[in-house]
């Protein structure tokens, strides 16, 4: 099923995958956590909803390099938060988040670096691609 | 650039699918966490008259009951249910401060000035409660 895929494909399919995780533990924490949290909850919102747009554009060829770079700000910016929220003087919109080891916490990290890897591993691989082929 | 139609498929159906349940869980946040209405701390078990235990949950991001009223020189237990940690301090007299709670961890404070005492949660200074000491 997957014997004719580049390494540019592959890389794509498994960010787009690591993004989904992105999404899906922020609507998670949007439902059982921060949904009374003021600003963070329509964020964590929107992170889920925007992870869910991402994974689809990256399935549309003509998209899939803008896409990427989206993925790429989406975790960006969920990391970066989470460092304002940890190492912030007064966190972020009035979160502090005082523990990084908690279970959803590292979740995240995790999908949000390995989506960060990927996709710019892709758009790495995608641009090399095409000064190739127009040499 | 020939990715089978499955995996464009499953992964379609998968971003549509985090969507819908982000706009779904919209009504969603926060229901299993409402607070009970203002009035009267629930009372825990053991206590009894002055000396009485009261009990504050802390969920969903805010303090239940938000509003309570205490007798001088009973106890206060905040108790965090949430999955983030949080704390119950009064940042403005210094009456109390609980420390940082996580998941299911209680901390029992005992108000012995009647007055009222405005707290926050340090961690998440939008969450506020008041004790009225009697």
């Amino acid at each position: 099923m997957t014997d004719d895929l580049t390494n540019s494909d592959r890389l794509w399919i498994l960010g787009a995958f690591a993004t989904l995780a992105v999404g899906a533990v922020h609507t998670q924490q949007f439902i059982s956590d921060v949904g009374n949290a003021p600003t963070i909850a329509e964020l964590f919102l929107l992170n889920g909803i925007g992870a869910g747009a991402i994974v689809i554009a990256l399935t549309i060829p003509k998209l899939r390099l803008l896409a990427a770079i989206g993925g790429i700000g989406l975790s960006m910016g969920a990391l970066i938060s989470l460092a304002i929220a940890r190492f912030g003087d007064n966190g972020i919109f009035d979160y502090k988040e005082p523990e990084l080891l908690r279970g959803p916490v590292v979740i995240a990290i995790l999908a949000e670096m390995t989506a960060v890897g990927l996709l710019y591993a892709y758009v790495v691989s995608d641009r090399d691609d095409a000064s190739s082929s127009s040499a | 650039m020939n990715v089978d139609k499955r995996i464009l498929t499953t992964l379609t159906a998968l971003g549509a699918l985090l969507i819908v349940l982000s706009l779904v869980a919209i009504p969603f946040k926060g229901t299993d966490a409402e607070p009970a209405a203002s009035g009267e701390a629930q009372q825990g078990g053991g206590g009894g008259g002055g000396g009485g235990a009261d009990a504050v949950s802390i969920k969903g991001f805010k303090y239940a009951p938000p509003q309570a009223t205490v007798k001088a020189g009973s106890k206060v237990t905040f108790t965090n249910d949430d999955g983030a940690p949080h704390t119950a301090t009064d940042t403005a007299t210094g009456a109390f401060d609980t420390g940082t709670l996580n998941r299911g961890q209680s901390k029992a404070v005992t108000l012995q000035q009647p007055g009222t005492i405005n707290y926050v949660c340090e961690l998440h200074p939008f969450m506020k409660g008041t004790l009225t000491v009697e």
